[in-house]
This record gives C-alpha cells, structure tokens and sequence, in this order.
C-alpha cells in the first residue's frame, strides 16, 4: 500500500444515543506505522470512536474507510485486520490462557496448530510461561491483561487499537508493552491507543489526537501541540478541555475544610 | 421492618457498651447493611428482570414460609408426636443451615467489610457486634418464616402451651444451626481455597434442589410406609443422638410425659444451646475474624492450583470428531468448558439433569401408588410391559431447555465483545457448534445410559425406539437452540425470569406430543423403523439451515 494513503480515514462521524450526541463530526487521516495517541476526558467520545472502529457499534453516520474498504459495507474483512485490546481485563477467566486464545483464533479462523505455537510464544515472552493451563480466575488484573494483549495481536493484525492496555500492568510490563508497541510500529502497524495516561502517550506516540465533548481539538506531534499550547501535555490537555484553572479547583477542594 | 429490628436491638446498647461497643457505629453499620440486604437481587428465586429490587427479604420471607409450610406434612403425617417432632425440626435445622449457608456466603465474604470499614476508625469490637448481630437478624428472619406455620398449627391443635414450647424449640434449633454452619465455614475455609469453597456452596445449593425435588416425588410414599409408621421413637436409640430429637423432647415434658428418656433429651436439649453460644462467641470468633480478614487480599494473586493436565481431553476429541469449521470448533469448546466451569451455569442446570434421575426412579419404583402391594420388581416388570418407559428418553430433553435457557447467560458476559470484535463470517457455524456440544454433554448421556438399560432388560428391539428419540432429540435441540436462544453464549447478564415462557410452553407441548405419538407406534416395529429415517433426514436438513442462520438476534450489549 501507498505509504501516503492513510489506513484509516475518518468523514464527519457523528453518533447520538437517544437525543444525546456523542460524537459531533470527527475527521481523521491515519497513516500505515503511526501510532495515535488518543486522549480526551471522560465522556469526551472516545471510547464511542473506538467502539465503532472495532464494529462493536454498527449504527452511526459519516463515512469511515479501513485499509480502502468501507466499514459500512465490508466490516467483516475490516475486522479481521484490526486486533482490539478493551480496558477492564474482560474475559473468560474459567478458561486457562491457552484455551482462550484457542478459542478468540478459531473465531478469527486460524488453524489450532499455529494458534497454539503463537499463543506459546507470546506468552512466553509477556512471562506468562508458568501460567499456560491455569485457570485466569485466579489471575491478577496485569495478568489477564497480558493475555489480552496476546489476543490482540495473535492473528497478526494490520491495526491494533488498545484501549487503556497498560491498566493493572506493574513496571516491567509497561517496559514490555511500550517497546512492543514501537516495534509494531517499525513493522508498519499502525496503532491507535486511547489513555489518561499523559507520559506514556507522550512517549510512545507520534500524534496526538485530543477529543473533548465530541470534536478533535488538537492533532499534531507533542512538539507541535507543545509549540502550540505549553510545554507539558497535562498542560496542553486541561486548557484544551476547558481545565486550564484546574489548580484553582484543588483549592476549591482545600478550601472545604476553612 | 428493619427500622422496628434495630430499635429491638439497640434496646440492649448499655449492654454493647459494657463489651466496648461504639453504639453510634453499630447502628449506622446495621442500618447500611439491612438497606444493603433489602436491595440485594435474590439468589433463591426469580423477581422482576431489570428492576433492582427493594423488598427482597420480605419476598424471601415469604417464601420460607411456603416451605414452612411443606414442612408441616412432618408434623400431621406421622401418628406418634415424638417422631414427628424430630423428623421435623430435622428437616427444618437441614433446610435452615443449607439456607444459611448460600446467604452467608454473600454476606461474610462480602470483602468490600475490608476496604470500607477496616481502614476507618472502627475498632474490632463493634466491628465483630455488627457482624454477629447483622447475620442474628437474617437468621432471625429466615428462622421465623420457616417455623411460623408450625407455629401456628402446634399452637392451634395442642394448645396454647405447646405453642410457647414450640417457639423454645424454634430458638434452640436455629441456635443449633447457626453452630452448625459455623462448624461447617471454619472447616472448609481451612481446607480449601475461597474459590473451591464457593463452588462448594454451589454444589449444595445443587443438591439442596435436587433433595427438594426428589422430597416431593417420594415423601408421601415413604411417609405411608410401614417403615415410617411403625418405627418406635423410644426403641430406637441412634435417633436419640440426633439434636432433633432433644429438641421433641420438650414437647413431651409440656405434655407431662415425665420420662427419664423425655427428661435427659429435654436437658440435652437445653444444654447443648448455651454450649454452642459458649463455643461460637468464645472460641470460634476470633479465629473466624482473621480468616475473613486474609480473604481476598489482592495480594494473593498467584495462582496455586487448577492445573490443567493434558491439553487433548475429552471435549477437544468430541469437537474434533464432531465439527468440521474451526468456528464450529470454537463454539464447541468454548460450551464445553464454560458450562463445566461456571458456577452459576451449574446452580440453575444440574439440578435439572438430577432430576430427570429422579424422575427415573420415581417412574418405575414410585408411581402406580393405587397397586400398592406391589412389589419393586412387578412394578419394574410393569413399566417394562407398557412401554412406559419411552417417557424417559423424552423427558430427558427438558434437560436441554433448562441448558438453552441459560447458556447465554454470565457473570462474565462483558467477555462477551470479543464476538463482536471479531470477523465471524457466518455465526450458525459457531452456533452450531454450541448445539453440538450441548447435544453430546447434556443429552447423548441420558440416552446412552437408557440405551443400554433397555438392551439389557428389553433386548434388540429397543434399538430403533433409541434412534427414533435420538433423531427426535435433535430436531428438538435444533428448534430449542434457534426460538429460546437469544445471543451467543455467555454473552448476556443474568436474568431472573424465565424469558421466552410462551415458547418453552410450545416446546414442551411439541416434545410431550412428539414422545405420545412414539408411544403410539410403539408396537409396529417397521413402522417405528421408517420414522426414524424420516426424522434423522428432518433433523440433518434442519441442521443444515441451522448452520446458515444469520443470528442477528445476538447483540452486543453495551452497559
């Protein structure tokens, strides 16, 4: 594919539930091997945006094109591009990580042998080795994290969008997952990862995009927005979401006890 | 209620001062955590689907009074008042602890205690009263609607003083049962791992359906018996170890039955309370205290147990041989493991297949109560003749009912995107391996059991009956799965009512009438013969289109 065409194309998306819009026109070009830092406040959209990336919500309007097909149209082939890594460690956790991973690569058609070579390794390498038939009920959050990070990736996707991945991991983990993250990256992923989490997005990506009450406010380089807005992205992020007082509300806070 | 419970029980706060006690705590504890109780969905029944409920324990209460109620057949069924007191407060000492022990289990290992109230100012004193007071009022209330019919009908036909008896009986029964519980959690969180010991709460609760269910079948039966009318309460000594039977004891002195047996049970039956308030307050708390303190640290993560040995079991073999996509294989495995490991899969759906068993059992040994001389043999001999004995094959399916009812449904249903997320090209494959795996857990068990009872006993000629109603069995599957199947499985929150009751009602019919016909045609071997090739043709075609069904219905829910 032309390194110029953008993967992911994004046309005045807008979505409502009820009388409530939620998304009120986003348009976004994302190109093959970025990664996207997408941050906003709670109920900014963006977990709506990702929802409707992945498919998990069908009805919306505006136009979005995946890889040169239309969501609309082709969302089966666009989905068995895409890997998707959802917060909350949500999972079958009476099921050991192999069984699992057995399972999520047989939905995305892939033969038993080599899901369970790929499950092995991967999980190997997130140091999950001892842990391979074990049930994850008894699992810590970071680990059952890992396991989802290893079925984002297992059917080797083109896109991988992953929301809050690094929630429940310790240190090492987080080491592990942002070298991962530019190495898929090298390797011509694209990524597109939503976080609170301002340092790491400022570290491992290589735009920003920041939405607040349902529209793109700011989409540049760190340097850029930092060019633009301030020097530090907690900065820039709470005068763009209309906090730029926010120390003024922690005295706010203080002042309860006078 | 609750308002009227607490004023009772704060009625004794220069008491919880003395012990050390912070009263003003204990009753903002209590009155949280009544309100909490309230509002709590009910495990033991269904109530309203979405509508979080505010009434529970009055519903609950309501409900142990129907029990109660059942309760009474003890107690005017049997002549002699001695028995029919123990077997009674037997009954109602088991049902209490079982009772107590599925609600206990949410209201002691309930961890939120540990990150809400250990951490402010509350010290162990008023925090261990609220406890043993909070779980006295749901024990006070369970206790009180079970026994409240016997109650009332002691006090109606023995008098007045046999009713004061009865409510000293009802006291020292559930102080007895509250030991008993409390026996039975400090043995088996010793023992065992908390997950393990929720699961073994489930599997009483299992057992405690299926004791009901099979209780209902046969204690008329037995209650007539010789074997229970003439047994001779003063000659029986092992009965007289039984606490039940101390506690009837009382009901003989109140009579003035002034015995050495009624006297020496009547103390035991005296004594035995204040022994176990002595040992429950005494020793059992403290250790009791830091047991619940040490569960569910986040800390203990690291997983001890449940190693799974080899990777190519049972289910992996079937869904090999059985399925013929990788998504169809998914499926299979997926059914095949969840339902073996989710515990509240098992809670609605095994007692279901317990009773088909029961069922069994009452078909050929219980029922035909107007030949009551007969013996087990005859009437085993009888059912044989009559055919009767194709109602079990048929029966056996409501077991995949009770399955379809519930696969959908999970704790854990938010697991369920990855459904959504993924590229599933055609879901009647991955459904169809659902319905495979379904088919071969819950159902070819039965028929394979039955098949060979009948080759034993009846011979050859069963052999086309079993196909018939195996090829029955599938059409059926087929139709269960594709009208009261929902979404994909375990990918809806829980329900507490029965969803499509109108076409669980069709289903049966259809089966009930499918089964009748069978028994119709019983006789004419040919003719049972071509049905069956007729039925296995319907049922491959079927599956064929089964596989093809779009599964729109299947939604991603998104709370």
């Amino acid at each position: 594919m032309n390194q110029y065409e953008p993967i992911i194309r994004i046309q005045n998306l807008h979505k409502s539930y009820g009388d409530k819009e939620v998304l009120k026109g986003i348009d976004l070009e994302i190109y093959p091997g970025e990664v996207i830092g997408y941050i906003g406040p709670n109920g900014a959209g963006k977990s709506t945006t990702v929802k409707i990336l992945t498919g998990l919500i069908e009805d919306f309007e505006g136009n979005i094109t995946i890889d040169q097909m239309h969501l609309k149209d082709q969302v089966l082939p666009i989905k068995a591009i895409m890997g998707y890594v959802p917060e909350n460690a949500e999972l079958y956790d009476v099921l050991s990580p192999l069984e699992y991973l057995d399972f999520v690569g047989k939905l995305y058609g892939m033969d038993a042998s080599v899901i369970t070579e790929r499950a092995t390794r991967l999980l190997t390498a997130f140091g999950l080795g001892e842990s391979f038939n074990k049930r994850m009920d008894t699992f810590s959050k970071g680990m059952k994290q890992k396991v989802l990070l290893v079925s984002g990736i297992i059917h080797n996707p083109k896109i991988l969008i992953l929301d809050e991945p690094l929630s429940g991991l310790d240190a090492n983990a987080v080491i592990i997952v942002k070298e991962l993250i530019s190495l898929l990256a090298k390797e011509g992923k694209t990524i597109f990862y939503c976080s609170h989490m301002m340092d790491v997005v400022e570290k491992v990506s290589d735009r920003i995009l920041l939405i607040n009450k349902g529209r793109i406010v700011a989409n540049g380089t760190f340097e850029q927005l930092k060019a633009d807005h301030g020097n530090s992205l907690e900065h820039i992020f709470a005068k763009l979401t209309g906090h730029a007082e926010s120390s003024g509300s922690a005295a706010n806070i203080m002042s309860a006890f006078e | 209620m609750n308002n009227f419970i607490i004023r009772f029980i704060l009625l004794f706060s220069p008491l919880y001062r003395k012990i050390g006690c912070n009263t003003a705590q204990l009753e903002v504890i209590l009155r949280t955590k009544l309100l909490m109780d309230d509002r709590r969905p009910m495990t033991a029944f269904g109530g309203k689907a979405k509508k979080e409920s505010n009434y529970s324990s009055w519903i609950n209460f309501l409900l142990l009074m129907v029990m109660g109620c059942v309760l009474l057949l003890f107690l005017f069924s049997i002549s002699q008042s001695y028995l029919s007191f123990t077997i009674y407060f037997g009954m109602f000492m088991s049902m209490l602890c079982l009772s107590l022990i599925a609600d206990f289990s949410v209201i002691l290992l309930d961890s939120k205690d540990n990150f809400i109230l250990l951490p402010r100012p509350v010290d162990d004193r008023t925090l261990s009263m609220s406890r043993i007071l909070h779980i006295g009022i749901s024990v006070f209330k369970q206790a009180l609607g079970l026994a409240l019919p016997g109650l009332l009908f002691t006090t109606v036909s023995r008098g007045g003083l046999a009713g004061f008896i009865f409510v000293a009986q009802m006291m020292i029964a559930t102080i007895l049962s509250v030991l008993f519980v409390n026996l039975f959690y400090l043995v088996a969180m010793r023992l065992v791992s908390l997950q393990r010991f929720k699961d073994i709460v489930a599997y009483l609760q299992i057992f405690f359906s299926v004791l009901i269910f099979a209780l209902y079948y046969t204690m008329p039966t037995l209650l007539e018996s010789a074997l229970v009318q003439q047994l001779d309460f003063t000659a029986t000594p092992w009965l007289w170890l039984t606490p039940s039977a101390w506690i009837s004891g009382l009901q003989e002195i109140g009579e003035g039955h002034w015995s050495l047996l009624a006297c020496s049970l009547s103390l035991m039956a005296v004594l035995s309370p204040l022994l176990a308030l002595w040992l429950m307050v005494g020793k059992f708390t403290s250790g009791f205290n830091a047991m619940l303190a040490s569960l569910q640290t986040s800390d203990e993560v690291m997983p001890k147990e449940e190693v799974r040995p080899s990777r190519y079991s049972l289910g992996d073999r079937m869904a090999a041989v059985l399925t013929t996509s990788s998504l169809e294989n998914a499926g299979f495995g997926l059914v095949w493991r969840l339902t073996a490991r989710t515990r509240e899969f098992k809670i609605k759906v095994y007692p279901s297949i317990a009773y088909v068993a029961v069922y069994f059992f009452f078909m050929f040994f219980v029922r035909n109560k107007g030949n009551a001389g007969m013996s087990w043999a005859e009437r085993w001999d009888d059912a044989l003749a009559q055919h009767s004995y194709l109602f079990i094959f048929y029966f056996s399916l409501f077991t995949l009912l009770t399955v379809f009812q519930f696969i959908t449904q999970s704790e854990k249903y938010k697991a369920a995107w990855i459904y959504f997320v993924a590229p599933v090209q055609q879901p009647g494959l991955l459904m169809s391996g659902v319905l495979k795996a379904a088919f071969v857990k819950f159902y070819l068990p039965f028929t394979t059991v039955f098949a060979a009872l009948g080759l034993a006993f009846i011979g050859p000629s069963v052999i086309n009956d079993v196909l018939l109603s195996m090829a029955v069995g599938g059409i059926a599957a087929i139709l269960i799965c594709l009208f009261t199947v929902t979404g994909y499985p375990f990918s809806q929150p829980i329900k507490k009512t029965e969803g499509r009751f109108l076409a669980n009602l069709l289903l049966i019919g259809l089966i009930s009438a499918i089964g009748f016909g069978h028994y119709l045609v019983v006789k004419y071997e040919w003719l049972v013969w071509i049905l069956m090739i007729l039925a296995a043709g319907t049922f491959f075609l079927l599956l064929h289109y089964f596989k093809k069904e779009s599964w729109e219905k299947a939604e991603f829910r998104d709370e």
